[in-house]
């Protein structure tokens, strides 16, 4: 074999090539601008059931009974389930299956599924819903982190209101605070952000001529989607197909499960199709969102701008139940002290439940709300010492190989460094002066976000198929492409690997009947997960299909090259594409299809109290934003965001810049104006008129610059896009605010309520309005 | 009880009698669609009654804008983007237009209709303001007659008008932007399109050589209906538009409001949003006069 495989292929070589680097456009991009494609919650099927979900009115309490006679005879009803219908467990969750299926005994969330209806149409099931006869008993709800943890206040969990307590320190952080010259203590709070995908959570099942239950709807792990539905409904794996692409947006949001156990058990109750749907108002209450957080922080520093110490408490309302709640607060963990050498820390950190619906992931995971406080501090020790705050930045960051807080290193080659000496001179503002009300600020924030699931085991498999009749290769996996690319960025990497034009590859994308489990689309992993076994998968197609042009051509197999598409042998004539080596295999009846599983590189233990601490590959980005401030209006708006970005070798830079932009866009949102209030468990935020989210007039020039390093444990080089640009903007936003004003915003969404109070709180809004605001 | 979408009756008359005639025997059984920006929102959320009188087929009737007096008259099917691309409605009542651009989204502007903004009678209509201070008359028409009401008393509440359930608004009449006058419209949304006023406010300032001769000013989404501030428009009367009198305007502004706290904003401030955005009205008047040399 003459031709060398990925892993030893030089920087230069890499460069050579067709498609990695290639910018072509999205694979599945014309049917979806056209609207031809077609989403798990546009499809409709023969004689198909709709079904409606009964749920609790209450933020918390008893059920006393559930009377669903009235509902069963209406007509048209096929079937109205409650928990003593589920045949396997009533549980389900990500990571602890602690949320029932169908609630039993108590709610604890206002929307909480209590039982299940399908009807020959929506209508019928509506109104079958409607009859369902639930008696409550209302109890006492927790309605935030303080009063979850105050003494006296209701059990949510029979283990009490605190679902985790890690304490994780180094050094003497408490002397080593006393003695800093400079010390920063500020309390941050951050708020519950909503996915809003533009495709709510949906879809349909049915059940096949051979018994397998088909459930095709939005998800992001089809594997762990059909597990928890075999839990749930009590049958084999090989009874249940779960198929998740495509999918309209999910952003983590569907990441856990959301319609799939319900649609699995109707279809398997009714044996008939059935269709589940949440409306805009139905995943505006019950889907999940973003785990708001208050995290008290205590920072310090020597007089030439060393960090000495960080203090941080960390409390995450998780709601009602834990999802990925305990791997949300590890990723915070590891995020609060940033990228920084930090001798001296103490990390505190609680999730507690909450009856504020359910929390789960989402863009960042943890690690936005760990940086708006870190990198905030970093900005106000910086403005005490009257340093740079790049400056700050470059003296603390750890160098690359040097093992950081969790004794890993965060980068393997000077990748943070790059980032840095390429944003020298930027801080200073490009845009229009300040004038009259408007105050003009920049600011800053570097971030970083682990790329995978750290410590927690991940071995994505996937196959490719070499297909002689078509000449096509198929590339399996099964990480859904929710529209983040994941797609083409695999396409372009089998492409490559096997030095055919792109144009030759197919995929099947997140079927579990056809492909090996890839795991999850999340963690900034998908390209890097699945790019990695189809590449492993690539090369066992070339190995193996060796041995079948050896025979053909007549030479012994250890002669056998492979070179675009074609194998040969030195002094033989003639050569042998891989389709013609495909056929041959074929031929004696072997499918010509190849797995392969890549195991993600990890600490073999966490660090101790967590499960996924540490990671070991980290993407950053450092982002300037420049922000108008108006003191009459007391309003902030981002006029402009620059984004540096190493987030390993950009296989469709293309791509990778549109994430770049999504996140920074997100990320203005979440900075500004995004914001699910609860009150008193209840949230009135819950479709695209009263949640918030940028409109294209409120989107900020977004620039993006890439520092290519090339991850050597990556496909290509790559590491992920995803989630690292969405981290610094609310950071890097509110240093903007700082710069602007003098005062610094602590609490996000940096909406006009807020801004306008923390302004009249500095003596900067007018004494006029100060008085309004406050009722005199 | 749901809504079933199957059991929507939906009329559609062709003739102006015939929407009439119908509305005489429906009366507030039925809800009159025009751009349906609003009730498309009201199905969904299952707060709409279960017929329809769709008065698409009388576009060709009520799609107008012409010229009355020195105003403009509006037929109760000219969308936001008519108006917005009429010269008449630029020249004659500019304060509306630029309210009009604040509205939605394009997508909105294309379909909804300033008629059906005035008949959905939200507080935070966007239209309603300017109508305020220029002063309008709705016209409305029911089988047995037909009626022109002031727009300062067509509004009771919260969705509520004194249209009668057998009328229908066939036009609204706008005063025209007297000579020498500056009117100004500002709005403070949520963000800076698709946004729902958390507080608008429209003035009009006639001045006589530098001096406030007349003062009107609206104020959106701070009470029940969009109301006038007697107290801005008083401090404002025979004064110059310094800073002191803008301010003192300002505040007795914040204070003529009533605003409610609810999932757009607390009451304390809606009130400071109101002082805001009338002194930046006021300032842009001042500005204006200013960069004119008038006095």
């Amino acid at each position: 074999m003459n031709w060398r495989w990925p892993e030893s292929t030089s920087l230069e070589e890499v460069l050579k090539v067709h498609w990695i680097g290639a910018s072509i456009p999205r694979l599945d991009g014309w049917p979806k601008v056209r609207g031809e494609a077609r989403y798990p919650t546009d499809l409709v099927l023969e004689e198909m059931l709709h079904a409606k979900t009964v749920r609790s009115p209450h933020p918390h309490a008893k059920i006393l009974s559930v009377d669903t006679s009235e509902a069963d005879g209406m007509p048209g009803v096929a079937a109205v389930l409650t928990a003593s219908d589920i045949p396997g467990q009533n549980r389900y969750g990500a990571l602890v299956q602690d949320a029932p299926v169908l609630a039993e005994d108590v709610v604890r969330y206002i929307g909480e599924p209590v039982a299940l209806v399908a009807a020959v149409c929506e209508e019928a099931a509506v109104e079958a819903a409607e009859a369902v006869n639930v008696e409550y008993q209302p109890l006492r709800p927790v309605t935030s982190i303080e009063e979850a943890l105050s003494p006296g206040a209701p059990r949510l969990h029979s283990t009490g209101n605190v679902a985790r307590h890690t304490v994780i320190s180094r050094g003497s952080p408490h002397s080593a605070i006393e003695t800093s010259d400079v010390v920063v203590e500020t309390m941050y709070r951050t708020q519950s952000q909503k996915h809003m995908f533009l495709e709510p959570e949906g879809g349909v099942a049915w059940i096949d001529e051979d018994g397998t239950i088909n459930v095709v709807a939005g998800g992001q792990n089809p594997y762990r989607d059909k597990l928890q539905i075999s839990r749930v409904l009590g049958l084999p794996m090989e009874k249940i197909r779960v198929v998740s692409y495509p999918a309209g947006g999910a952003f983590g949001g569907k990441d856990d499960i959301t319609v799939q156990i319900h649609l699995a058990l109707l279809a398997w109750k009714t044996g008939k199709p059935v269709r589940l749907v949440w409306s805009r108002e139905e995943s505006g209450v019950v889907g999940y969102h973003r785990h708001p957080y208050r995290m008290e922080m205590k920072t310090g520093a020597t007089r030439d701008g060393r960090l000495t110490a960080n203090l941080a408490k960390i409390y995450s309302d998780t709601g009602a139940y834990q999802s990925f709640g305990p791997a949300i607060l590890d990723v915070s963990i590891e995020m609060i002290n940033g990228p920084y050498r930090i001798p001296n820390y103490e990390i505190d950190a609680y999730l507690v439940y909450t009856d504020n619906g359910v929390a789960s992931a989402f863009r960042g995971f943890g690690a936005p709300q760990a940086n708006f406080a870190i990198e905030s501090q970093l900005n106000m020790i910086a403005e005490k010492l009257g340093m740079d705050k790049l400056e700050i930045r470059a003296m603390n960051v750890l160098g690359p190989r040097e093992p950081g807080s969790f004794g890993v290193a965060v980068e393997t080659e000077p990748s943070i460094q790059r980032i840095l000496e390429r944003a020298r001179g930027r801080l200073s503002r490009v845009g229009t002066p300040s004038r009259g009300w408007s105050r003009r600020g920049i600011g800053v924030a570097l971030a970083m976000k682990g790329v995978g699931f750290g410590a927690i085991p991940d071995y994505p498999a996937a196959a490719i198929e070499i297909d002689p009749d078509r000449e096509r290769v198929v590339a399996y996996f099964t990480n859904p492409d929710y529209g983040q690319g994941v797609i083409t960025s695999c396409a372009q990497i089998v492409a490559e690997a096997l030095q055919l034009h792109v144009d030759k590859v197919e995929v099947v994308n997140a079927d579990t009947a056809l492909s090996p489990d890839t795991g999850s689309s999340s963690a900034s992993k998908s390209t890097y997960a699945a790019g990695n076994a189809l590449l492993l998968a690539a090369r066992n197609a070339v190995r193996r299909l060796a041995l079948e042009a050896a025979r053909i051509l007549g030479v012994p197999a250890s002669e056998v090259g492979y070179d675009a598409g074609f194998f040969s042998a030195p002094g033989s004539r003639g050569r042998v594409s891989i389709f013609d080596a495909a056929a041959e295999m074929a031929s004696r009846g072997s499918r010509p299809r190849f797995e392969a599983a890549f195991e993600i590189p990890r600490r073999p233990e966490p660090v101790e109290g967590t499960l996924e601490v540490p990671h070991l590959v980290f993407s950053h980005a450092l982002a300037i934003a420049e922000v108008d401030v108006d003191l009459l209006l007391a309003k902030a708006e981002a006029k402009d965001v620059h984004l540096i970005a190493d987030v390993g070798r950009l296989i469709n830079p293309v791509g990778a810049r549109a994430q770049m932009e999504g996140g920074a866009i997100q990320g203005v949102g979440y900075a500004l104006m995004e914001e699910q209030a609860y009150s008193d468990a209840r949230t009135e935020n819950i479709n695209f008129t009263t949640y918030i989210v940028p409109t294209i007039a409120d989107v900020p020039d977004v620039s993006v610059e890439f520092v290519e390093g090339e991850e050597k444990t990556g496909p290509y080089g790559a590491k992920g896009a995803g989630e690292v640009p969405f981290v610094p903007i609310a950071a890097a936003v509110a240093d903007a605010i700082a710069d602007a004003t003098g005062v610094r915003p602590t609490e996000l969404p940096m909406n006009g309520e807020r801004l306008s109070r923390l302004l009249a709180s500095a003596g900067l809004l007018p004494k006029r309005l100060s008085r309004l605001l406050e009722g005199a | 009880m749901a809504l079933r979408y199957s059991n929507i009756k939906v009329y559609r008359p062709e003739s102006l009698e015939e929407a009439l005639t119908i509305l005489s025997t429906r009366k507030e059984k039925v809800r009159i669609v025009a751009g349906s920006t609003d009730v498309t929102v009201m199905m969904r959320s299952g707060t709409i009654e279960e017929e329809l009188l769709d008065l698409s087929g009388l576009r060709r009737s009520l799609a107008y804008i012409g010229a009355s007096g020195d105003g403009v008259e509006i037929g109760a099917l000219a969308t936001y983007m008519m108006l917005l691309s009429n010269v008449l409605v630029h020249e004659r009542v500019p304060l509306l237009a630029e309210a009009m651009r604040t509205i939605g989204s394009p997508q909105i502007r294309n379909m909804g209709t300033l008629v059906g903004n005035v008949a959905n009678a939200s507080p935070a209509g966007d239209t309603i303001p300017p109508l305020y201070v220029l002063g309008a008359d709705i016209v409305l028409e029911g089988i047995s007659g037909t009626r022109n009401i002031s727009v300062d008393e067509f509004f009771l509440g919260v969705g509520k008008t004194v249209r009668r359930p057998d009328e229908l608004i066939t036009r609204i009449i706008v005063g025209g932007q007297p000579p020498g006058s500056r009117g100004f419209f500002e709005k403070l949304g949520l963000r800076r399109a698709m946004a729902i006023s958390v507080v608008s406010v429209a003035g009009l300032i006639s001045l006589d050589h530098g001096v406030v001769a007349d003062a009107r000013i609206a104020l959106g989404a701070v009470a029940p209906t969009v109301i006038r501030a007697p107290g801005a428009e008083g401090r404002l009367k025979g004064e110059e538009l310094t800073d002191d009198v803008m301010w003192d305007a300002a505040e007795a502004a914040a204070r003529d409001a009533k605003p409610v706290t609810d999932v757009r904003g607390t009451a304390g401030y809606r009130r400071m949003v109101v002082a805001s955005l009338v002194y930046r009205g006021l300032s842009r008047v001042a500005y204006e006069l200013e960069v004119a040399g008038i006095d």
